[in-house]
């Protein structure tokens, strides 16, 4: 067998994570004939190898320093080759009331509620060997504006990087946390992080991941999370970087009244592909839930788009709406979209649905009839379009930094020249 | 200044403008008004450049050169200017983002130097008085979200920001209230000049109560069929396009 990458793993995983282990074991390398990897082909991984790797701090500083936010002083995380890394970390002023620990053996009881792993090669691979975890914990009516953030870097070729992080909000608390997921260029690695997200009644957590690897790295995420009734869950993804992408978005909206905004952003260039797989599970009644997932595509790149939303038969009056909206700038790339709604409820409101398309011509008429070049049009437009999105994000630095990470991709792509 | 020489044009094969001879001269305002499908706004989107319509015959001068073989950024950075029947929404660009980088253009074009966020910023906030709008309207994306009143005093700040030569005004009055309709007027008349043209192309009489046209001529199945003074304007308003159509024998 050639067709899989080749993992390096530590010999006796913990006795805790033996269930994880045991799955692990059972489960195949994905391939594009299994219906979840269809469009996905892994194949930039076959035969390399992968292992743990010690980290170059000096590296790494660079990597902060490019995506440094400058309201997380005090607040950051930093995992190195998936492992956490104490003095690249700051949490000299974490809000009162908030924890963030290493987690321990003794906390496997509580990792890994939100979701399960015996379902996916990858999944199961962090769940069995993640190499260290961090636990934040926000306590019973604790409500800071002060974001925390995740620094998830990846300074070397051949490692595999596998960083855990579990977040519970208690009831009534509400906390921001960025995760910035970041890479050395031209340095084949795997990225595997998981996440677990844990919101307690009326509890509510602004959850933004940057995804910014290196070109040549590939990163296969896992994102889950479980929330209770009255609790409002807002997350936002960029992806930018990275040859590979693989995002499994899993939000189980557990208790009644609950809200979820999963809204994302995609700019996909040259050969890189990033898919997005989401579970919208609408378990409980009054739930509500948004998804708007935007994508631009040049070159060869590929996007792909599977968001399905359940709504079980107990959850009457949900309201859901999901769209994905593909802008193509090039005749060579590749857009693969499905949304897909399952309903088992009587009295419910869903909509949902994906578009792809072109820069359209009534608005491209209406700029160059101000006197804009058709290259400043087009730059304008696919700006606008990922704008739109990003704009929205309550975050000063993160907003800023990232409308520039937008503006700098469409300028380039245009040709136009810095303002 | 703008001459329009028996202008055929089409779109998807039917012919709508059949032969339109029209001269506008600096100073001048000129009304086109014309019953519903006449050929009107087809005739400011032509000018202006629309990719839609193709032009079968005639030619089209601005400051005595053909324009028709031009884009139509090309065609607004000589100085021409289309306010849009139905204003476009671009979403994620705001309207500074997007006029700072047109009048910028122009500037570059006149060999001036292009002035920074907050120069413009000053220019605009100026601009916006002229015609009474909100000047937190600017920081919001182009028409998106906009009632149609806002839309079209938005058409007029682009065109006070923007100092077009001539200006198009496709049914800048429709779906305008008495109050919007004044204030629109007065920021046409307030950039209104000797070495102007205004082009407004409309429905109704009601908007050259406040705008005095120099000329007015009724266009009807892409022709113009009559023209005259600005009391022609309120002979179609006591009588109908009916009795001109008539007289016209068409």
């Amino acid at each position: 067998m050639n067709d899989q990458a080749l993992l390096t793993l530590p010999v006796d995983a913990d006795v805790a994570r033996a269930s994880a282990v045991t799955a692990f074991k059972a489960l195949p390398f994905p391939n594009t004939r299994d219906e979840e990897w269809r469009f996905t082909s892994l194949r930039p991984l076959w035969n390399q190898s992968f292992g743990a790797v010690a980290g170059n701090e000096r590296v790494a500083v660079g990597l902060i320093s490019d995506l440094d936010l400058s309201e997380t002083a005090g607040r950051r995380i930093v995992f190195l080759n998936g492992l956490f890394n104490a003095s690249l970390s700051d949490l000299s002023a974490l809000p009162a009331g908030v924890l963030v620990r290493e987690l321990t053996e003794a906390d496997a009881s509580v990792v890994g509620q939100a979701d399960t792993f015996t379902d996916d090669y990858f999944a199961a691979l962090n769940s069995a060997y993640y190499q260290s975890g961090i636990l934040i914990h926000a306590a019973k009516n604790i409500v800071s504006p002060e974001p925390i953030a995740i620094y998830h870097l990846v300074t070397d070729a051949g490692a595999l990087a596998l960083p855990r992080v579990l977040y519970i909000g208690e009831s009534f608390s509400e906390l921001s946390i960025i995760e910035v997921f970041a890479g050395v260029d031209d340095a084949v690695y795997l990225h595997v992080p998981f996440t677990e997200v844990l919101l307690k009644d009326e509890a509510r957590v602004h959850h933004f991941r940057v995804q910014k690897d290196g070109n040549a790295g590939l990163h296969i995420n896992r994102t889950a999370s479980n929330i209770g009734r009255s609790s409002d869950l807002q997350s936002f993804t960029i992806s930018v970087g990275a040859r590979i992408f693989r995002s499994d978005v899993r939000v189980a909206l557990d208790g009644e009244a609950a809200h979820a905004t999963i809204d994302g952003l995609v700019l996909v260039h040259q050969n890189q592909l990033s898919d997005t797989h989401s579970i919208l599970d609408h378990r409980k009644p009054n739930c509500t839930s948004h998804q708007l997932h935007k994508c631009i595509v040049d070159g060869v790149g590929t996007s792909v788009f599977n968001g399905k939303i359940f709504v079980r038969q107990i959850a009457q009056k949900t309201d859901s709406y999901q769209a994905n909206h593909n802008l193509q700038l090039s005749h060579h790339g590749m857009v693969y979209t499905k949304p897909q709604l399952e309903i088992f409820a009587d009295d419910v409101k869903c909509s949902h649905g994906a578009t792809v398309g072109q820069i359209d011509d009534e608005q491209l008429f209406y700029l160059k009839s101000r006197g804009l070049s058709e290259q400043q049009t087009r730059y304008l437009l696919t700006y606008g379009f990922a704008a739109q999105i990003v704009n929205a994000l309550p975050v000063g630095s993160l907003r800023d930094r990232l409308t520039s990470e937008v503006d700098n991709f469409t300028r380039k792509r245009f040709e136009i020249e810095p303002a | 200044m703008l001459v329009i020489k028996n202008l055929h044009a089409s779109v998807e094969g039917v012919e709508i403008l059949r032969g339109i001879d029209l001269e506008i001269k600096a100073g001048e305002v000129h009304a086109v008004m014309g019953p519903n499908g006449s050929g009107k706004s087809t005739l400011s989107k032509v000018i202006a450049g629309h990719p839609a319509y193709e032009v079968t015959a005639g030619d089209i001068l601005f400051e005595g050169q053909s324009i028709l073989e031009m884009e139509p950024d090309e065609r607004a950075r000589l100085g021409l200017f289309l306010a849009f029947q139905y204003p476009v929404e671009i979403p994620g660009v705001t309207n500074a983002m997007m006029l700072r980088q047109a009048y910028n253009g122009i500037r570059r074009d006149n060999g001036e130097e292009e002035l920074d966020p907050l120069e413009f910023d000053d220019y605009l906030t100026e601009k916006c008085s002229l015609v009474e709008m909100d000047s937190a309207l600017v920081d919001r994306n182009v028409n998106e979200g906009f009632s149609g009143g806002e839309k079209k005093r938005n058409e007029i700040l682009q065109m006070a920001v923007l100092n077009p030569k001539v200006a198009l005004l496709d049914e800048t009055d429709s779906g305008l209230d008495i109050d919007a309709l004044k204030v629109v007027s007065n920021g046409i008349n307030k950039i209104r000049g000797n070495d102007k043209a205004v082009l407004l192309v409309t429905h109704y009489q009601r908007i050259l109560n406040y705008i005095t046209p120099d000329f007015v001529h009724v266009l009807v199945k892409g022709r113009i069929v009559k023209s005259g003074g600005k009391e022609l304007a309120l002979q179609l308003e006591d009588e109908g396009y009916d009795t001109i159509m008539e007289a016209a024998g068409v």
